[in-house]
């Protein structure tokens, strides 16, 4: 400040700052997305397993009475012309909930590694980040004397 | 009448800091009497400019014992001046030592230092209380790190200053405002640009960040530094920034040298406690030193009385 005030010409313009190579930004943020919803609870699915119950599970000849158990024998009679193709939708059901299944553990596992990787990206970073400043600053000092 | 007063002044129309000190000068020293405007290089006759009348010479009969101030005393004024007749006392605010023992002039100062303890004139730097009471439009968020950056070139990279910080403080919003855009930084990514397309605009970034990071404050007031605190956000500037540290001295901000400092002093503001202190140390500093027109038109009257 006492040389600002004799004369104010040097010290007006601040010299640039040896920033040792700033730290480089990522193209996109780091940040973990919200997690994958489960197949498994979707809509799909499950209207599939409220749909297959409603047609062959243990209620299905209790639900309706009178007409409209016959008309329901009737429609299932169309829908289910033979034990083979009964089979078949079964076990085609079962590939799809296995599939759910494993779809929704990946979706797991996925988001642990997307928050992992964000929590890596942002403490190393920022540790590394500070240590690389500091040790700016430790070089600078130990050049200037 | 009045006493009257002349003002050569090179930066006049020029847009910078030195321009708007200069006016600001002006505009006091009118309420004291009549102000007679030069300015070199203008074309013959007389330029109304607002309230002043613009010449490129000095009057025909320069009133006695009229005090003179110019924004930048150059090489070359000295003959201009010699021309003076019965002129009063020369004041500059900005010129080499050398030019002032020339010409006998002194040196106005704007800000406080420590050769000259309470010599600061201070300045009138208006702000609009208003701003602190809505955050910027387009910015959800407040309590962020405003960057004022000083590049006039288009970059897609921040400035160095940014990028370390928003490296090495991943959870904090960096806004970045330069060529009337604010661009906001988190975790090293960018994530949306607003404008900033009025002076309140830039208030309303002020007000509502949690501290002000200059990277290029003014020379002679460091104005922005001097609007911020006076919305009680602090400051952190270079050392360098002669002014700038001034302000920055009196308790109201912090300095840096190294990103190491900037990282640090930028934490430090972090904490809520620490950031009181600095922004109400801001508030009484500045208020009175540039939030009092009155006082400053006082302040100058008196200068110039000597």
């Amino acid at each position: 400040m006492a040389t600002m005030a004799l004369d104010p010409r040097p010290a007006v313009n601040p010299g640039p700052i040896d920033a040792g190579g700033a730290p480089r930004m990522l193209s996109r943020p780091a940040d973990a997305p919200p997690p994958l919803p489960h197949v498994r609870g979707g809509d799909a699915v499950r209207s599939l397993h409220l749909d297959w119950a409603a047609l062959h599970g243990p209620n299905a000849n209790a639900t309706p009475s009178g007409v409209g158990r016959r008309v329901l024998d009737k429609v299932r009679r169309i829908l289910s012309p033979g034990r083979g193709d009964h089979e078949l939708v079964g076990a085609l059901i079962r590939a799809v909930d296995a599939l759910a299944v494993r779809c929704d553990e990946l979706a797991d596992r996925l988001s642990t590694q997307e928050v992992l990787m964000e929590d890596v990206a942002t403490s190393y970073g920022e540790d590394i980040t500070r240590l690389r400043a500091d040790l700016a600053q430790l070089r600078a000092t130990m050049r200037d004397g | 009448m009045g006493d009257s007063t002349l003002v050569l002044s090179h930066h006049w129309q020029a847009g910078s800091e030195l321009s708007y000190v200069i006016r600001t000068l002006a505009g006091a020293v009118s309420r004291r009497g009549p102000v007679h405007v030069v300015v070199p290089g203008l074309e013959e006759g007389v330029r109304a400019d607002g309230a002043f009348d613009l010449k490129p010479t000095w009057p025909s009969s320069v009133p006695a014992g009229a005090p003179v101030i110019v924004d930048e005393l150059r090489p070359g004024d000295e003959q201009m001046l010699g021309r003076l007749e019965g002129s009063g006392r020369l004041f500059a605010v900005d010129s080499t030592g050398e030019l002032l023992g020339t010409t006998g002039g002194e040196r106005l100062t704007l800000v406080p230092n420590s050769a000259a303890p309470g010599a600061e004139l201070g300045l009138h730097v208006p702000v609009n209380p208003l701003a602190a009471t809505h955050r910027h439009n387009g910015l959800g968020f407040v309590d962020y790190v405003l960057i004022l950056s000083g590049r006039t070139e288009s970059q897609s990279e921040p400035p160095a200053e940014a990028a370390w910080l928003t490296a090495a403080l991943p959870s904090a919003d960096v806004v970045v405002v330069e060529r009337a855009e604010a661009t906001v930084w988190r975790g090293r990514a960018r994530r949306g640009v607003v404008g900033v397309d009025s002076r309140t605009d830039l208030w309303r970034l002020m007000a509502h960040a949690s501290v002000c990071v200059d990277l290029a404050p003014g020379a002679f007031i460091a104005r922005e530094c001097v609007e911020s605190l006076l919305f009680g956000t602090p400051i952190i500037v270079p050392g360098q920034a002669a002014a700038a540290a001034a302000h920055a001295q009196s308790g109201a901000g912090l300095m840096f040298d190294t990103m190491a400092e900037l990282i640090d002093a930028v934490t430090r503001v972090g904490d809520p406690d620490r950031r009181r202190a600095l922004s109400e140390a801001g508030l009484t500093y500045a208020q009175p030193l540039y939030g009092d027109p009155p006082a400053f038109v006082a302040k100058v009257a008196q200068a110039l009385r000597g």
